[in-house]
């Protein structure tokens, strides 16, 4: 608590850039040690154990194998399939008017012009296989693919259109 | 010591749902962390009526914070109102089922009893708050695939969503910690049994 109130006093009466890196470094392991020392053993088993899992989590959707094509939604039923192999600009009507759905480098992006919230367009590109876009305003709906279980896929959601 | 007349339980009840709403009314109006990610810091005050007051009270803290500032927001019964009830009810069914591996020696004014009480398999604000804010999340997310989006493709969003309630879950739990350490809420214990 010392180091930390030490911290805060060198900042305010300002130090060179050594100085403050090494009173930062400083501050956040005594801030480490405070937080350690409030913490029961099952508290800092559970903290472990989440962080072992959501990295495990993340690791899995970061590993998942590029798509090699994309299908396109409106309102549930598949109305367009894009390749994600070559690049193309294709324009579609939705609820809200038109979007454009950009293929480049094997990453496709949603754009819309008039969207509440605009989610579709600020989630950027994707390019992973069951990754989704989506403007739920405009019925749009984008999820990538991988090239073997097309078949079964399409049967399945055709039979849900119908 | 010299004693005090201290408020009586509903009272702190009230204080601290007031506090909760407060701060998730404050939390609502800052732009800066996006669409997806909210420090969460009002469940601080469920952890600390958690560990003060007991779970009935805990859990009245935490709906009637969702109530007011919904009230407040003029959100009531609005999607937004729904995601914020289900990640409270969220709350509710992890304290619940957690609630007798509390331990309130954690927070004992003793070294002596407070180191004991760490050494046992027991559950101190930090966990109970770490476990609170990752069933708030989860519970969130069940609610927008039932509710709002209907596609299974939002729980890809999940690990994202988890990173940043585990470390808000942490830093609320420290909070806590402190308040209950600090402000004499040994005291509100006992008024609190």
């Amino acid at each position: 608590m010392v180091n930390v109130c030490r911290a805060r006093a060198l900042l305010l009466t300002g130090c060179n850039s050594e100085m403050w890196y090494s009173t930062w470094y400083r501050a956040v392991g005594e801030m480490l040690v405070i937080v350690n020392r409030a913490m029961t053993a099952l508290d800092r088993l559970l903290v472990l154990l989440t962080a072992l899992t959501i990295l495990l989590l993340v690791l899995w959707i970061a590993w998942q194998p590029k798509g090699s094509r994309a299908v396109v939604l409106l309102d549930n039923q598949i109305v367009r399939h894009l390749s994600l192999a070559e690049d193309s600009l294709t324009e579609l009507v939705g609820h809200l008017g038109m979007v454009k759905i950009q293929v480049t480098e094997g990453r496709i992006r949603l754009l819309e012009y008039d969207s509440p919230r605009m989610i579709g367009s600020k989630t950027g590109w994707i390019q992973n296989r069951g990754a989704v876009l989506a403007c739920i305003p405009c019925g749009i709906l984008i999820r990538i693919d991988g090239a073997a279980e097309n078949k079964a896929d399409d049967m399945q959601w055709d039979g849900v259109a119908r | 010591m010299k004693t005090t007349r201290l408020p009586r339980r509903e009272l702190l009840i009230a204080y601290l749902a007031a506090a909760a709403a407060c701060t998730h009314l404050i939390e609502a109006a800052l732009p800066a962390f996006g669409p997806w990610f909210k420090p969460g810091l009002a469940n601080t005050f469920t952890v600390v009526a958690l560990y003060g007051l007991g779970l009935h009270a805990a859990v009245a803290v935490t709906i009637i914070r969702v109530l007011v500032s919904s009230l407040l927001m003029g959100t009531l019964l609005s999607p937004s109102f729904m995601m914020s009830l289900s990640g409270a009810l969220g709350v509710v069914m992890a304290m619940s089922l957690f609630a007798s591996l509390r331990n309130r020696a954690v927070l004992d004014s003793s070294a002596k009893v407070r180191a004991a009480a760490q050494r046992e398999w027991t559950l101190g604000p930090i966990g109970a708050s770490l476990l609170c804010s990752l069933a708030h999340i989860v519970m969130q997310l069940f609610a927008a695939w039932l509710i709002v989006i209907g596609h299974a493709g939002v729980w890809l969003l999940l690990p994202w969503l988890l990173i940043g309630a585990w470390l808000t879950g942490i830093i609320n739990g420290f909070l806590a910690h402190a308040i209950l350490t600090r402000t004499g809420f040994r005291l509100i214990a006992e008024v609190g049994r």
